[in-house]
């Protein structure tokens, strides 16, 4: 949908592919052109790369936007377009190659004169045991076994000392073959009291590479993120002009064009190492577009299609206001998060000033079990980081999604945590936060919220009991309130 | 529009939070979907309430006596009798029984067949059981994988495997039922 808005806006045509279980989905529906490509599984429709190229030839599409998922960070995926006459959105497949691969990463960063976090090359299977724990001690510890092909924390163990280094390789290493077909894994040393903030970039062809004000995307729970800001509390406008000139430096030595992300470790003392880039636009690239009023994926277009980046520097490094970003799924929080998809039967989103709320679900829309579960990601600004959180706890008290459970109520409480708001945490507060409510619901209630929810749980059920009397109708069970009916007298 | 329903007061079990209150609900004046006033009773609460259902499925409710404060609660039957609420961005659950349910309940707690149900639509990727093993509470039963993830269902009680209904690779909806474990129980 965030694609279909901006090429509508540009005048520029659309063509969704979509999957057996999307068919209604809104972006097949408002995209000007839609093409089957197969079953709901995304092996068989959404990672089929020459399904996907076949749709865009057979409707005349010239190029191809591949989206956030799936196959955006693909250097197969970029080369099979190119290879068939259509322009990729996004930098040459070369360069996914080499800034996709975390350890080729690190070592163009180095090349770039960019300080990395401490650890090693991939390591090689033919490691023993004692080679694989002498590394890990030389690279220090607590440290982390990564996947060179990793992503959203999976692929990735935290070992602690020389004893656990042998299993942890050995799990990271069958996690992430099944994760990403590759086994190959390194060592990163864990830097403790960090902060995660990223720096976008626009890169043209013409060799020119414009570095954004950065995100904060600290809060997170199991390495996955779930809020995100920007400007970051932390970055001081030195900071700030150091990370951009660092990002500059790294996306100019590999010729990188269209929109990409270089995460960063912030310390305590703002010293920042270089972790990984991301050669796509990002989920919360939203908060980059509300601060600093550069639409993102426009220029990823017009890019794509030669034209040089006229995006002023200076209005791009100087943030106006505060943005926040939420990713809403179907998700229980009172159930460890586990996923919660279903039917949304009924939807309000959130709006009004200050807010944006990017979806791709409505009323009646069955939220895959398929795929990743966000509904939307809601995003709020305001003239300051105040304003902005008690914007976003307006927005998320407003919104409603009736059918399905949410991470809502969680999202609430880290808006309201001490931590959060004061602005001092790193990237383990949240899941220490969790860990410390040991299971604590969400949900609890004043007592006149709990008075409320009695209420209303007792007139639902009297109007449906008198709903079907009242059209005669005795449906194919009874439910507990139509004996009700019957047993208190509503025939009479 | 006004229903033909909606005269005398009906009794209602209404369990948020833990606790069941026997909820007396009593229409004042006629009952219309555009907003009908209730009073409600449980304990030592009483409440006037002026309520307006919504096409969503959400309840506007009015409550003069407490400074006419306005409400929305979202309300969804996720199965027969059980409610999911939003109230305030928070989810709660409720559960609304008739007295002849009630003991229908406390029964199968007691002893009998449990249907272990599928708790979100998904694939059976797993079967640990079998029909007449024997089983403790909390023991796995069905892997089911729903969104990449796979979920093991477990027992809710210690009994013997007296149905299976799901095999592997089966597409199950939520509330599918999965298996059967009858306890041992005494009525």
């Amino acid at each position: 949908m965030r694609i279909l808005r901006a090429c509508r806006e540009m005048g520029v045509p659309s063509v969704a592919v979509y999957s057996e279980c999307d068919r209604t989905a809104p972006h097949v529906r408002q995209a000007d052109a839609a093409v089957a490509i197969g079953p709901s599984a995304p092996a068989e429709s959404y990672l089929n790369i020459g399904r996907i190229v076949d749709a865009a030839r057979g409707t005349g599409a010239t190029a191809i936007h591949p989206g956030y998922g799936f196959l955006a960070e693909n250097a197969a995926f970029a080369r099979a377009c190119r290879e068939a006459g259509l322009v990729f959105i996004g930098p040459e497949a070369d360069v996914i190659d080499t800034m996709g691969g975390k350890t080729a990463a690190r070592r163009a960063a180095v090349d770039a004169g960019v300080p990395v976090v401490p650890g090693t090359e991939a390591l090689v299977d033919t490691l023993s045991d004692d080679e694989l724990c002498a590394r890990a001690d030389e690279v220090g510890y607590p440290l982390f076994v990564k996947a060179v092909a990793g992503g959203g924390g999976r692929g990735m163990r935290r070992v602690a000392e020389t004893d656990a280094v042998v299993a942890g390789v050995e799990a990271a290493r069958s996690e992430a073959s099944t994760a990403f077909g590759e086994s190959a894994v390194y060592f990163e040393r864990l830097l403790e009291g960090t902060r995660h903030v990223e720096i976008q970039v626009l890169g043209d062809e013409h060799g020119t590479v414009v570095p954004f004000v950065e995100r904060e995307c600290s809060i997170q729970r199991r390495h996955q993120k779930v809020i995100e800001e920007s400007p970051s509390v932390a970055v001081t406008l030195e900071v700030r002009a150091a990370l951009a000139a660092a990002a500059v430096a790294l996306s100019s030595a590999v010729n990188y064009t269209n929109a990409g992300t270089l995460e960063f470790l912030l310390d305590a003392d703002g010293h920042f190492y270089f972790l990984e880039m991301n050669t796509r636009l990002q989920v919360e690239h939203a908060v980059t577009e509300m601060v600093t009023g550069v639409d993102l994926v426009q220029w990823q277009i017009r890019i794509a299609h030669g034209e040089r980046l006229t995006v002023d520097r200076r209005q791009a490094l100087t943030p106006v206001g505060h943005a926040l970003e939420c990713r809403v799924y179907a998700e229980d929080p009172d159930a460890g998060f586990m996923p919660a998809p279903g039917r949304i039967t009924a939807l309000r989103s959130p709006s009004g000033p200050g807010v944006r709320n990017d979806s791709g679900v409505e009323a009646g829309f069955e939220v895959p079990v398929f795929y990743d579960s966000m509904i939307s990601k809601v995003v709020a600004w305001a003239p300051d980081r105040a304003g902005a959180i008690a914007r976003m706890r307006r927005a998320l008290t407003e919104y409603e999604v009736v059918g399905i459970t949410t991470a809502i109520p969680a999202l609430l409480w880290v808006l309201g945590h001490e931590a959060f708001v004061s602005g001092r945490f790193d990237t383990t507060f949240l899941d220490q936060a969790l860990a410390e409510r040991h299971g604590r619901s969400f949900s609890d209630l004043s007592a006149e919220e709990t008075d409320l929810a009695v209420m209303a749980a007792a007139l639902f059920a009297y109007f449906s009991a008198a709903d079907t009397l009242g059209r005669g109708v005795d449906g194919t069970g009874p439910t507990p309130w139509r004996h009700a009916a019957r047993l208190n007298g509503l025939r009479r | 529009m006004a229903t033909a329903a909606g005269r005398g007061p009906v009794r209602l079990y209404v369990e948020v939070a833990g606790e069941r209150r026997l909820v007396t609900v009593e229409p004042v004046g006629p009952v219309d979907s555009d907003g009908s006033r209730f009073t409600l009773r449980w304990n030592d609460t009483t409440y006037e309430v002026d309520v307006s259902r919504l096409r969503s499925g959400a309840l506007s409710l009015i409550v003069p006596s407490a400074g006419h404060a306005s409400h929305e609660v979202t309300c969804h039957e996720t199965a027969p009798g059980e409610l999911a609420l939003g109230v305030a961005g928070r989810h709660v659950r409720a559960r609304v029984t008739d007295g002849r349910r009630r003991r229908a309940v406390d029964v199968a707690h007691a002893g009998g067949n449990h249907a272990v149900v599928a708790p979100m639509p998904g694939r059976v990727v797993r079967m640990l059981v079998e029909p007449g093993d024997t089983e403790q509470a909390g023991q796995g039963l069905v892997v089911v994988e729903a969104m990449k993830m796979e979920n093991e269902v477990a027992s809710p009680t210690a009994g013997v495997i007296s149905e299976v209904r799901a095999a592997v690779g089966d597409s199950v909806e939520s509330g599918a039922v999965l298996v059967v474990v009858s306890s041992e129980g005494h009525d």
